[in-house]
């Protein structure tokens, strides 16, 4: 842990100790009434187990794409044409409004320049933000809170995952929680003693993660998530990403003070049976896009202030294998979602599936480094200046600049 | 710890000498012992139960550490077979289990009449249930009310409140094909509470974990049971190489890292499947960046083309299909393997990785740092390492170097290990000797904590550090779970808090941690009255200190 985290905490402590009651700077009013109106929020959702992005934003104006995927094409008839050359797979019919209001952009082929295949440590680089090194031991999404600039009370919900452990893109020197459902998140009457004992302990796990935990405990008190109700007509789905986003919307709705957003979703690792238009893939993308879309209504007038990025640790194989599924590959497409989207365009420069285009003769090829969409997110949106304390080593030779300025 | 315990501890071990005193400075024998004894159960069982430290100081360390390295000579617990002999999908072979417990596909292929309806009248009726359900959804005639009509009958239990055996059984009348899972958690969770071969099942737990699989991606549920108690099981202690060897031709393995659909493209164009060429050398052996390349991959991948399933769908078990494997010339790892070598040719590849020295280091840092530390000590690392290759990957020999080695006991004494939710929840109901009579709500909370058993989707499994479980959502539930043990409201588990808790908090932090509460805890816990003793016994077993070992 940094220096800067326990500088932190220990204040935090001192501020928290021996007030029965809630203090007044976590009372509600105090997020919505921040100087400079309220704040930006970045929602990063990570799609585990490599998605085939080739099969999500299809590009089903090249010829290469159907004739080396004869099973799990998805017929042009069925494709929701975009552009006239890719198309969104018919489960994302939901998200489809979202891309004609230009909320909703796709920026294909995206992904990190080092070459592993392997789940793991692709998915570690991608959260950490820094591919091919393995000593990271922080994410850029903490890192970009670190250095975003933010008044002085901060919210013990700034950082949050909606998960049951806290994910290596948010680890880091500033605090962050791990909350899989907000209704059972309660400790009731010793709630205040555990605390004592948490905050005492010697432990460098456990101390800084009691604390986060007992101050989040305080304010999830206050928000009552029982009797959460959606916006008028927003149905999210049965989908562990639906139940996910259905409580950051909450949290997000109710001004407590969430910055930097975090979901993942897995089932998405189809090396046998993978299916086209229906069958596997397309069951849990309906799923993904049904969650995308419901939250982005539920949000109304808070639309204006969120981005989501989605991203995934690889793609796969262009070609299918011969189970009818397809084996990890290289690039693969991201979504961003946002008020500031300049939507209803795919992003990126499209290096073909022809032969001589693929990464080492078999995957689609890299033309957008995941760290330029991700620090466009950051700068842009978030209002992070030293980008080189968010992605170390990296610079980046230019924005796609999918967000208005 | 009491001072009359201590006095006694002190007694015990004037009284009968301590085996291991010639290899310490006499003078502080007594205390390194008692010590070294928390240390070593904290690290090698699930936590000790009410006087099992007594018994250990009785035996001596080194005849208990003997005995745990070789289980054969514990004598098991008697009631443990009684407590598991409900679960009996834990016993059947995947053909038994897939005949018991029809999953969707199952019942599809009889609602469409390519498969026969089972002779067990009771399993047919529940069947014919299921069959008719099934027409229905596909004729678009299902209704709320046919559903209604076609549901179980008799009222809504609520299994959690029964006893396993009828708990069991009412799941069994709803939904047959949630037994094989539901038998695996009970029986995971029980087999850990009540055996006293504790080192085996934590090391049952662990390799499961190293050749992690996930129970619901498609066909496991039916073919976990056997992994676990034909694989792993019985070759935790024996040679890595068996081990490995057991987990390449087990069914569940096939399944989940579709090996079984890899073929010689030759043959089908379905061509070959990479999925378990990459994680047997990136997880299961060498450990990831050792120097193999995407060409090993694939060259691993051929020498498995043919390890398959026999009728996955019915008998499920391993089969070489010499016709469907590559049987060209490879390099694995710029080793040769000759064409036409058939079956042999994976049998090379596993004997290749398992003598390799990157998968002894693999193996021995893992280990190492499931029991000794998150960062485990290189020098302890190399000795194990060392041991794995003197002795060809025997895996007890590598536990031994590991129990001799300075380093592991200075680690352990540190009681630095973060518990696994698993762990925490175990120790908790070890420490207070429990009767647990249905597990179906700790499997629950455990999951709620961070770690569904068996439900660790990605073949890494769960890490073998502290920062895998530390969390928010964690916490809490640790938290809560001690609230709800110390008040008495966990179903299917009972405990007799008055003998617990009649020393106080000093008597029942002694029984659960083995060390005094760190003052600033004892002061929390000092502030709430005696006889409140739900309240501090969940402060003293969701406090900082309990959650670790």
């Amino acid at each position: 842990m940094s220096l800067t985290r326990r500088i932190f905490l220990k204040d935090s402590a001192l501020a928290m100790v021996g007030i029965g009651m809630l203090p007044s700077w976590l009372a509600r009013s105090a997020w919505a009434q921040t100087p400079g109106g309220r704040k930006k929020i970045l929602v990063a959702i990570f799609q585990r187990g490599a998605v085939d992005g080739l099969n999500v934003v299809i590009p089903h104006g090249e010829r290469n794409y159907y004739d080396l995927r004869p099973t799990i094409a998805v017929p042009q008839g069925q494709v929701l044409d975009l552009d006239g050359f890719f198309g969104l797979h018919p489960s994302l019919r939901p998200m489809l409004p979202l891309w004609k209001d230009g909320a909703l952009a796709a920026i294909q082929a995206a992904g990190s320049p080092d070459p592993s295949r392997s789940h793991f440590d692709a998915q570690d680089f991608m959260e950490s933000g820094t591919p091919g090194n393995k000593g990271t031991d922080d994410g850029w999404l903490n890192r970009a809170l670190g250095r975003a600039h933010h008044p002085p009370a901060l919210s013990p919900l700034r950082a949050i995952a909606m998960d049951a452990q806290l994910p290596l893109t948010l680890q880091g020197a500033a605090p962050a929680v791990a909350i899989e459902n907000l209704q059972q998140f309660r400790l009731g009457g010793p709630e205040a003693l555990f605390a004592s004992m948490y905050d005492q302990s010697s432990d460098a796990l456990l101390r800084p993660a009691g604390e986060d935990t007992f101050q989040a405990l305080k304010l999830v008190r206050q928000l009552d998530p029982g009797r959460y109700q959606p916006a008028a007509g927003v149905e999210y789905p049965n989908h562990p990403l639906g139940k996910s986003l259905r409580q950051l919307a909450q949290l997000i709705k109710a001004d407590v003070g969430v910055e930097v957003a975090f979901a993942d979703v897995g089932g998405w690792d189809h090396h046998v049976n993978e299916g086209g238009a229906q069958g596997q893939l397309a069951s849990n993308l309906a799923g993904f896009g049904a969650a995308l879309s419901a939250f982005w209504t539920d949000l109304g007038s808070r639309q204006q202030d969120v981005l989501l990025v989605t991203m995934s640790e690889f793609g796969r194989t262009v070609k299918e294998n011969g189970n009818r599924g397809t084996d990890h590959g290289h690039a693969n497409v991201m979504f961003v979602l946002g008020g500031g989207v300049k939507g209803g365009k795919v992003y990126g420069d499209w290096p073909g599936l022809g032969g001589d285009h693929l990464y080492q003769n078999r995957d689609l090829a890299v033309t957008t480094d995941f760290r330029t969409v991700l620090s466009e997110a950051v700068e842009r949106h978030l209002g992070v200046r030293d980008m080189a304390q968010v992605f170390p080593g990296y610079q980046s030779s230019g924005y796609r600049n999918y967000l208005s300025t | 710890m009491s001072p009359a315990r201590s006095v006694a501890t002190v007694a015990l071990l004037a009284a009968c000498g301590c085996l291991l005193a010639a290899t310490r400075p006499p003078a502080a024998t007594s205390d390194n012992d008692q010590a070294r004894i928390v240390a070593a159960v904290n690290r090698l069982t699930w936590g000790a139960r009410p006087g099992e430290i007594e018994a250990i100081e009785k035996l001596g360390l080194k005849k208990w550490l003997d005995q745990q390295l070789h289980p054969e000579k514990i004598q098991e617990d008697p009631d443990l077979a009684a407590r598991l002999d409900p679960l009996t999908s834990l016993r059947m072979t995947p053909a038994e289990l897939i005949a018991s417990y029809p999953d969707g596909g199952a019942i599809r292929q009889m609602a469409m009449g390519k498969r026969p309806l089972p002779q067990d009248p009771e399993l047919r009726a529940i069947v014919e249930r299921e069959v008719a359900k099934f027409r229905a959804r596909k004729d678009g005639s299902a209704d709320p009310a046919a559903n209604t009509a076609m549901a179980a009958p008799g009222p809504r239990l609520q299994p959690a409140q029964l006893p396993l055996a009828q708990a069991r059984d009412v799941i069994y009348q709803r939904q047959p094909q949630q037994i094989p899972a539901f038998d695996l958690q009970a029986g995971k969770l029980l087999r850990a509470v009540y055996t006293r071969r504790q080192l085996v099942d934590v090391l049952t737990d662990f390799w499961f974990n190293h050749f992690n699989i996930y129970l619901r991606k498609g066909e496991e549920p039916e073919l976990i049971a056997s992994f676990e108690r034909d694989a792993i099981r019985p070759h935790v202690l024996g040679k890595f190489h068996d081990l490995l060897l057991a987990t390449a031709e087990s069914p569940a393995m096939m399944f989940y890292l579709d090996n079984w659909q890899s073929v010689d493209p030759r043959v089908n164009k379905r061509g070959i499947n990479e999925n378990y060429g990459r994680e047997l050398m990136e997880l299961h052996t060498l450990g990831v960046d050792t120097g193999y390349s995407q060409q090993d991959v694939i060259a691993v991948a051929r020498c498995f083309t043919g390890w398959t399933i026999r009728q996955p769908g019915r008998q499920a078990t391993f089969f070489y299909n010499d016709r469907l494997h590559d049987h060209g010339a490879k390099v694995v790892l710029g080793q040769k393997i000759a064409a036409g070598g058939g079956m042999s040719d994976g049998l090379k590849v596993l004997d290749i990785l398992a003598r390799s020295p990157a998968t002894a280091h693999h193996i021995s840092y893992e280990l190492a740092q499931r029991f000794a530390a998150d960062d485990p000590p290189p020098a302890l690392v190399d000795r194990m390492t060392r041991a794995y290759l003197g002795s060809d990957g025997d895996l007890r020999k590598v536990l031994q170097a590991m129990l001799s080695a300075p380093e592991f006991w200075q680690a352990a004494e540190s009681r630095d290990k973060i518990k696994s939710p698993l762990e925490m929840v175990v120790s908790a109901l070890r420490g207070v000797n429990a009767e647990v009579t249905n597990p179906m709500v700790l499997t629950q909370i455990i999951a709620a904590m961070g770690e569904p058993l068996y439900g660790k989707e990605p073949p890494t499994g769960y890490a073998n550090t502290g920062a895998e479980w530390v969390s928010s959502s964690g916490l809490v539930s640790r938290m809560q779970f001690a609230q709800r043990l110390a008040s008495g409201r966990l179903p299917g588990v009972q405990v007799n808090w008055p003998t617990l808790t009649a020393g106080g908090p000093v008597g029942l932090a002694t029984l659960l941690l083995h060390e005094p509460l760190s003052p600033a805890s004892q002061s929390v816990v000092d502030t709430i009255p005696a006889e409140r003793t739900q309240e501090w016994a969940a402060l003293v077993m969701g406090g900082p200190q309990f959650q670790k070992r």
